[in-house]
């Protein structure tokens, strides 16, 4: 037994240490927000956070997040409140949608680590993460717009 | 393409080096000098020719292309720049979402194009950078002894880093689709040993 | 006020329209249990087979046409919500079944591709949100003693001018579904067209901004077992003999079966299919094309290229014209195979059982599907339920003539007695999935 602590719930999970992560999220625990995109970590869209980390589900196993804390797309607020969120929908980010929760997750801890990310910030950040649709120049303002709000929370 | 040839360079200047070094010793042995030190100068010609073999194993791109002189790792047995834009970062442990261990286990991922893996994956911290790419034997010698750059590592230091960090050993179990260094690791420990035990003397 | 004539008979074909009663279920759509939306029973008006209005306000639009990222479960609604003045803010979207009335006007099967969704829909949903308004308006009017052209219809509700009086659509629908059938239906002035032609949000945005947007990969079902198939090495490469013994050691793994793609294994779930599928031994019989390759194939196009081509169009003397030309430029244009490389792996889940067949996955392609998974479970097409989920990317892979992803999963489907879903890799698609025509 594995125990596991996604989005503030613990789980007990009988599976092979070696499983990866995303496998378990979606095949046991039926979290299917985060996504298979190439299983080798070239695409990013299985991110998910592992302590905070924008890791790729898709190559952790399942052994390296016994115990520590689990953050996916259906956790990251309860109601599409988060900033980044919020910023998705004003600038109508997705199209097919499909890399989308992998996109927020790596922006999510972009913008914890820099409030005002750069271009070039925003490059180094997500450049990881592909979108077969193209919808990169609107990730790129919704980043920007998602830190206005940040901004605007944090004078509130 | 251009990183081939001065590497190419670099060895041709490095055997140059040796061959004087050993020249050196045979005209000193052949004027009756006291055999002790002839013997020393022996053993520091020795262990220079020691560095020099273990400088084989350090521009391998399973050394190198973790030692970049620019803030991109590199990656494959061509040393590409690092697929995704992955930079050093503040503490050489990547950028944002882009961390090393956010794909690199502490072990390997098996299969083929799986991404490699060791226990603390990273790259030397900015303020260090301890690079390797485009450095010549000597240069690197002589970074490897300079506590400012090394870490502030004695020699001793610096051999119980290259026998004993899981990171630098990985390069001899760099899994599917990655050759390994020319040299052993133990050949590798053993020369940089003797380049130790002889002075840590630095090729020209 | 332009008036399009719409016949009776072409209202029944496509509608619900049948006076004297709630009509549900005649052109509802077949849903299975799971998507059964509570409600849907009684207190919904439901005049033709691409809208719905309950009690509760909600304007369901059902779209016969793939949500592949081009925006489509927001650019039709928009065209049927513009002629029946619907409130934006109730408006939801459904996927079509596979039914004759949501073929594709032009092409006569039920397909979405080669960017011709809008413009082929576009009268037929005007018409279908229009039908519905006026019936709305209809019914208010006989609520209200009043002729209906003293009402008028605007964001959910009918206005009655003269007294103020206003209806909303949810509180008309029940009447509105008794209202008869008209003949001719009267469209919108472009000029008075509040959301066609205006940048509106895409009505899928939250739903893939939060996890819930359900791809074909995400489907669950009770009892559902996951499947990975080792393909073919060589395209037409047939099995010869495997050996599934170490594949069915693999904890989780359930099944190991042949089938027209190769070899499934079926497991609990994704990661030990996987896992099974790697540790299969199969000896192949590689077939006439174990020598293709990318070189002799360029070089064969190449020759070819020099032979004289069929003629697309004629006009001129183009070879005078070169002949006496002062000067003459000369390209050669070469494409490769290109995998699609959908964003969404391929996949397909199919559950089949002796009477019927239903099949969910992110499909461009819904009257060949259904057909190929009829086929291939042995079942009448009316027995196949084909539900479609979003796409992950389309670009014609999920388009394909032989519906083989859908094929191999009710082949393993029906072989295991369990509903199935069969997942390809990454590399499975890139190695030998449909691609694009090279030249």
């Amino acid at each position: 037994m594995i125990t596991l602590q996604v989005n503030g719930r613990k789980y007990d999970v009988d599976v092979d240490p070696s499983t990866p992560l995303l496998w378990v999220l979606r095949d046991t625990l039926g979290l299917t927000g985060t996504k298979y995109g190439c299983g080798m970590a070239q695409c990013g869209a299985c991110t998910v956070h592992l302590e905070g980390e924008a890791v790729r589900s898709c190559v952790t196993p399942v052994s390296r997040a016994a115990g520590k804390k689990i953050t996916t797309i259906e956790g990251l607020s309860a109601n599409l409140s988060h900033p980044l969120q919020r910023a998705w929908i004003e600038i109508d980010v997705p199209q097919c949608g499909y890399c989308q929760s992998g996109q927020i997750m790596a922006a999510a801890v972009l913008l914890r680590e820099n409030a005002r990310p750069t271009d070039t910030d925003i490059d180094d950040a997500m450049a990881g993460n592909i979108c077969r649709c193209g919808t990169y120049p609107r990730i790129r303002r919704a980043i920007h717009r998602a830190a206005e709000l940040l901004a605007e929370r944090g004078r509130r | 393409m251009q990183r081939h040839e001065v590497k190419r360079r670099r060895r041709w200047r490095w055997v140059t080096a040796a061959s004087l070094a050993l020249a050196v010793a045979a005209v000193v042995a052949g004027t009756g000098e006291e055999p002790a030190r002839a013997a020393a100068r022996a053993e520091e010609a020795g262990a220079r020719a020691a560095f020099g073999a273990a400088y084989a194993v350090f521009m391998h791109p399973r050394c190198l292309n973790c030692h970049p002189a620019g803030e991109q790792p590199l990656q494959g047995d061509d040393s590409r720049p690092h697929a995704q834009n992955v930079q050093r970062g503040r503490t050489g442990n990547g950028k944002y979402a882009l961390k090393c261990s956010n794909c690199h286990q502490t072990a390997n991922v098996a299969g083929r194009h799986m991404p490699p893996g060791a226990p603390n994956w990273h790259l030397p911290p900015p303020g260090m950078p301890m690079v390797f790419e485009g450095k010549t034997a000597g240069e690197l010698c002589r970074q490897f002894k300079d506590p400012a750059e090394n870490g502030g590592k004695t020699i001793a230091g610096v051999i119980h880093h290259i026998e004993e960090d899981p990171l630098v050993l990985w390069g001899w179990s760099p899994g599917e689709g990655r050759t390994p260094p020319p040299l052993s690791r133990a050949e590798f420990v053993a020369k940089m040993k003797q380049w130790a035990d002889g002075g840590a003397p630095c090729p020209e | 006020m332009s008036a399009a004539k719409v016949s009776r008979r072409e209202f029944l074909r496509s509608g619900t329209l049948v006076a004297g009663g709630l009509v549900i279920g005649l052109r509802l759509p077949a849903l299975s249990a799971a998507e059964e939306a509570p409600g849907l029973g009684a207190g919904v008006f439901a005049p033709n087979g691409f809208v719905r209005v309950g009690t509760d306000e909600a304007v369901t639009i059902i779209v016969n046409k793939s949500e592949m990222g081009q925006g489509i479960y927001t650019s039709l609604p928009m065209i049927l919500a513009e002629e029946l003045e619907a409130d934006w803010s109730r408006i939801r979207v459904e996927a079509a079944p596979v039914a004759p009335e949501y073929n594709h006007t032009v092409f006569g099967i039920q397909l979405t591709g080669g960017s011709t969704s809008v413009w082929s829909s576009f009268d037929q949903l005007r018409q279908a949100g229009a039908m519905a308004r006026l019936l709305l308006v209809a019914a208010a009017a006989q609520a209200w003693g009043v002729e209906a052209a003293a009402c008028r219809a605007e964001n959910g509700f009918v206005l009655h001018s003269a007294s103020g009086r206003r209806l909303s659509y949810g509180q008309l629908a029940d009447r509105a579904s008794t209202m008869p059938a008209p003949i001719e239906v009267a469209l919108k002035n472009p000029k008075d067209f509040k959301l066609i032609g205006k940048p509106m949000r895409r009505l899928d945005t939250p739903a893939k901004t939060n996890g819930t947007a359900v791809f074909g990969i995400d489907v669950k079902r009770q009892g559902m077992l996951t499947a990975v198939v080792a393909r073919p090495p060589v395209f037409g490469a047939r099995v010869k003999s495997f050996d599934a013994r170490k594949a069915l050691a693999v904890p989780g793994v359930w099944h190991v079966v042949q089938i027209d793609a190769g070899v499934a294994v079926v497991a609990d779930g994704f990661w030990p299919a996987k896992r099974g599928r790697d540790a299969l031994e199969i000896v192949w019989d590689e077939g006439p094309l174990a020598g293709l390759d990318s070189q002799a194939q360029r070089e064969q196009y190449a020759e070819l290229a020099q032979q004289p081509g069929a003629v697309a169009r004629r006009e001129g003397d183009a070879a005078a014209a070169m002949g006496g030309a002062a000067k003459r430029l000369e390209a050669v244009y070469e494409l490769p195979y290109l995998a699609h490389a959908t964003m969404e792996p391929m996949n397909c889940v199919a559950d089949v059982r002796p009477d019927g067949c239903e099949v969910w996955t992110g499909t461009q392609f819904q009257t060949g599907d259904r057909d190929a998974a009829a086929q291939a479970a042995g079942l009448p097409p009316e027995q196949v339920k084909l539900h479609t989920t979003l796409l992950g990317g389309g670009f014609g892979r999920r388009a394909v003539f032989d519906s083989h992803f859908v094929r191999e999963a009710v082949q393993v489907s029906k072989t295991v007695k369990a509903p199935v879903k069969v997942v390809w890799t990454r590399e499975d698609d890139i190695r030998g999935g449909f691609y694009r025509p090279a030249c």
